[in-house]
């Protein structure tokens, strides 16, 4: 799959995107992946601080889906999936 | 009054005669100000008739209540008119700081009736006014006559003026201030040009009375503090501008490509977001009055063709002149937007146009020859070129400054013009975002994300989370979003403090600067009221059902990739539904009996 980042998670992740070799894979599941892999800083903007649900500002696209309109934390991602994570954002 | 200086004046620029007159307390606090105060004026007084660019028709500028007062972001001024590109209402909101320096001058609005024989501009200095000569600032740009105004008055003057656009006409010309700050939809720079009105310029000392000062300090204080504390108004804004919504827009499927015929997906989007903005051409941000959202972009192309600076570009203008003409060079769209604000013209439906004129090119519709010139999908340099043919109405440029509606229409398709109204639709998809298509189509100024923007809901999940591609609990969203922004617009807040704080606090703090008793319901009935009344007057110029609809292109040709692959905008099941809600027949003509409810 591919995991896209956007605005200040760019920074945290220290990438704009990256190609993982996971999935099937729930959407809380990858959240703690990422986390492990790029450390604290992300893991605060990915995560509670208990690790047991999804931040409330973070923005989860599996191919352009919002989790919250799919299955939430246990929306399940395929291997070929592109994934976007942004921080709540608002513009217009 | 609290809230308001009490005073207008009326400047007849046919006669050179200014007049004081009172602002109606009783009409201010059913109407608000702003928004709705100024079109409760325009519509009384102006002929049904009048035409837009004739010395009949007027043009309006007003404050609100909490216009240059302590409440948060409240730099906001309207201008109001009949709107020359579509014939709507025309309404434009602009920030910068010119209209608390036009309360500190000593008045809450202006307005204008009649033709000026010669170009002239209107000086308003603490409780003085007088027509001045601008004979020497016909033709120059916004920035020149800016300079030129400020140094032929005060130093501290704020300037709101048009540029060479209003001037010469076109059909989307702004009425900008502040030099970057845009009045800017609609073309009601045009109407302001018809009148020979090249600016007006305010200088005040005076203040604002607020009713209760304790109150109203502590209902300012804990609305700025909620901003603050919110990750969007209090962080995400200032950091990426606008423009942040590129990515997101196009993750989700909803950035329309190439004049929405490439479906909603554009494969360079990176390449002209607010990330690509902040990392390459950001000098700092920047705040309107009393802002700590501070979303303003002052950028800069240090080097190469588009070697220029200045503010911008907002998302709906990067999306316009970007990936809605395939052109993911963000050099040459920056270049494209400063020079948008120098000539005053309005960057949405600028690159809305191109994109239509690129794809009647594609059709073979328009021939190259008669182009002048190579306005077509991906070439980059053309966008610059035809942003100053278009101002100057020059070639080719005469037909783009019409608008792409009108642009199409002579070319024997109106349908690859995406408009409502004769309006072009910013930079969302209906087909991917159900919600918005509604609002379109339902907009009182034709197409426009700003009047019930429903893409809060929709993507970004403020207030609430709304599934984008279904249509339940879109009518009655849009509803209450439309009310509000109403609301707000009138007041003189930023409509980006919705982000973050909602009625309480925008009714807290209004309460306690006009003294006025009014619940957070009578707020949103207001808003409803003023709803109403733009629509009557859409009526009165014969709009029907027939126009709150959407370009054929968003109605039947499904999504061809994407999250909302295979949708249409379902504005069939959402319209009577929203109809409706806002007690309109099937016909979408107010009820009697809820217009004598709103007082209507």
């Amino acid at each position: 799959m591919v995991v896209r980042y956007f605005a200040y998670f760019r920074n945290f992740a220290g990438r704009k995107e990256e190609s993982l070799l996971l999935g099937p894979i729930s959407a809380i599941e990858l959240l703690r992946e990422l986390s492990s892999l790029h450390g604290r800083t992300l893991e605060k903007a990915l995560l509670t601080d208990n690790g047991e649900e999804i931040h409330s500002d973070l923005i989860f696209l599996i191919d352009g889906r919002n989790i919250d309109f799919l299955n939430g934390k246990d929306s399940v991602i395929g291997k070929e999936a592109v994934v976007s994570l942004f921080p709540r954002i608002a513009g217009g | 009054m609290y809230g308001f200086l009490g005073k207008l004046l009326r400047v007849d620029l046919t006669s050179g005669v200014i007049k004081e007159e009172p602002v109606s307390e009783s009409l201010a606090k059913k109407y608000i100000g702003g928004r709705g105060l100024g079109t409760k004026l325009y519509v009384d007084e102006v002929a049904k008739d009048a035409e837009v660019f004739s010395p009949d028709n007027k043009l309006i500028l007003m404050t609100g209540p909490l216009t240059g007062t302590f409440a948060t972001s409240a730099g906001r001024l309207m201008w109001i008119t009949k709107a020359p590109l579509t014939g709507t209402i025309g309404c434009a909101n602009s920030g910068g700081h010119f209209g608390p320096e036009l309360k500190y001058a000593g008045f809450d609005g202006v307005i204008f009736e009649g033709k000026s024989e010669k170009p002239v501009y209107l000086y308003v200095h603490d409780g003085k006014a007088e027509l001045r000569s601008a004979e020497e600032l016909w033709g120059k740009t916004v920035f020149e006559a800016t300079d030129l105004l400020v140094a032929a008055t005060d130093p501290d003057a704020k300037v709101s003026c048009i540029g060479p656009a209003g001037e010469n006409g076109v059909l989307f010309a702004t009425i900008m201030n502040d030099k970057h700050r845009a009045a800017g939809r609609g073309g009601l720079g045009a109407v302001m040009g018809s009148k020979n009105l090249k600016a007006v310029v305010v200088r005040g000392t005076g203040g604002i009375k607020v009713a209760d000062k304790t109150g109203f300090l502590a209902a300012c204080t804990d609305a700025r503090q909620t901003l603050k504390d919110n990750p969007v108004t209090g962080g995400g804004l200032a950091a990426y501008g606008t423009e942040i919504l590129v990515n997101i827009i196009n993750a989700s499927g909803g950035l329309p490509v190439r004049n929405a015929r490439d479906g909603a997906y554009y494969e360079d989007a990176d390449d002209i977001s607010g990330e690509t903005l902040a990392e390459k051409y950001l000098v700092r941000n920047k705040g309107c009055f009393g802002c700590s959202m501070a979303c303003g972009r002052v950028t800069k192309i240090k080097e190469g063709p588009y070697k220029s600076s200045g503010e911008g570009p907002e998302y709906e203008a990067a999306w316009a002149l970007g990936a809605s003409c395939g052109i993911n060079d963000l050099e040459a769209i920056c270049n494209t937007n400063f020079l948008c604000n120098e000539y005053g013209m309005d960057p949405i439906t600028l690159g809305a146009t191109f994109a239509c004129a690129m794809e009647l090119f594609d059709k073979g519709l328009i021939k190259s020859e008669e182009m002048g010139g190579s306005l077509v999908f991906g070439n980059t340099a053309s966008i610059v070129e035809f942003a100053k043919k278009t101002a100057a109405r020059e070639g080719f440029g005469e037909k783009l400054a019409q608008g792409s509606y009108r642009l199409a229409e002579s070319y024997g398709a109106p349908e690859l013009s995406m408009s409502v109204k004769k309006q072009e639709m910013p930079a969302y998809d209906g087909r991917a975002l159900q919600g918005m298509g509604l609002e379109y189509a339902t907009s009182n100024r034709g197409g426009c994300h700003v009047r019930g923007y429903l893409v809060s809901p929709e993507i970004l999940g403020i207030p609430v989370k709304l599934d984008p591609l279904v249509t339940e609990g879109k009518a009655n969203m849009l509803k209450i979003f439309q009310d509000l922004t109403a609301a707000v617009d009138s007041a003189g807040l930023c409509l980006f403090t919705t982000f973050g704080i909602g009625l309480p606090e925008i009714g807290a703090m209004l309460r306690t600067c006009t003294g006025w008793d009014l619940s957070d319901d009578d707020i949103l009935k207001a808003g409803d009221r003023i709803w109403n009344m733009e629509k009557l007057f859409n009526m009165s110029q014969g709009f029907t059902k027939k126009d709150d609809t959407l370009p054929p292109r968003i109605l039947t040709v499904p999504m061809p990739a994407g999250p909302a692959k295979g949708k249409v905008c379902e504005l069939d099941v959402m319209l009577p539904e929203y109809y409706q809600l806002r007690g309109w027949d099937a016909e979408g003509v107010p009820a009697k009996e809820k217009l004598t409810d709103l007082g209507l």
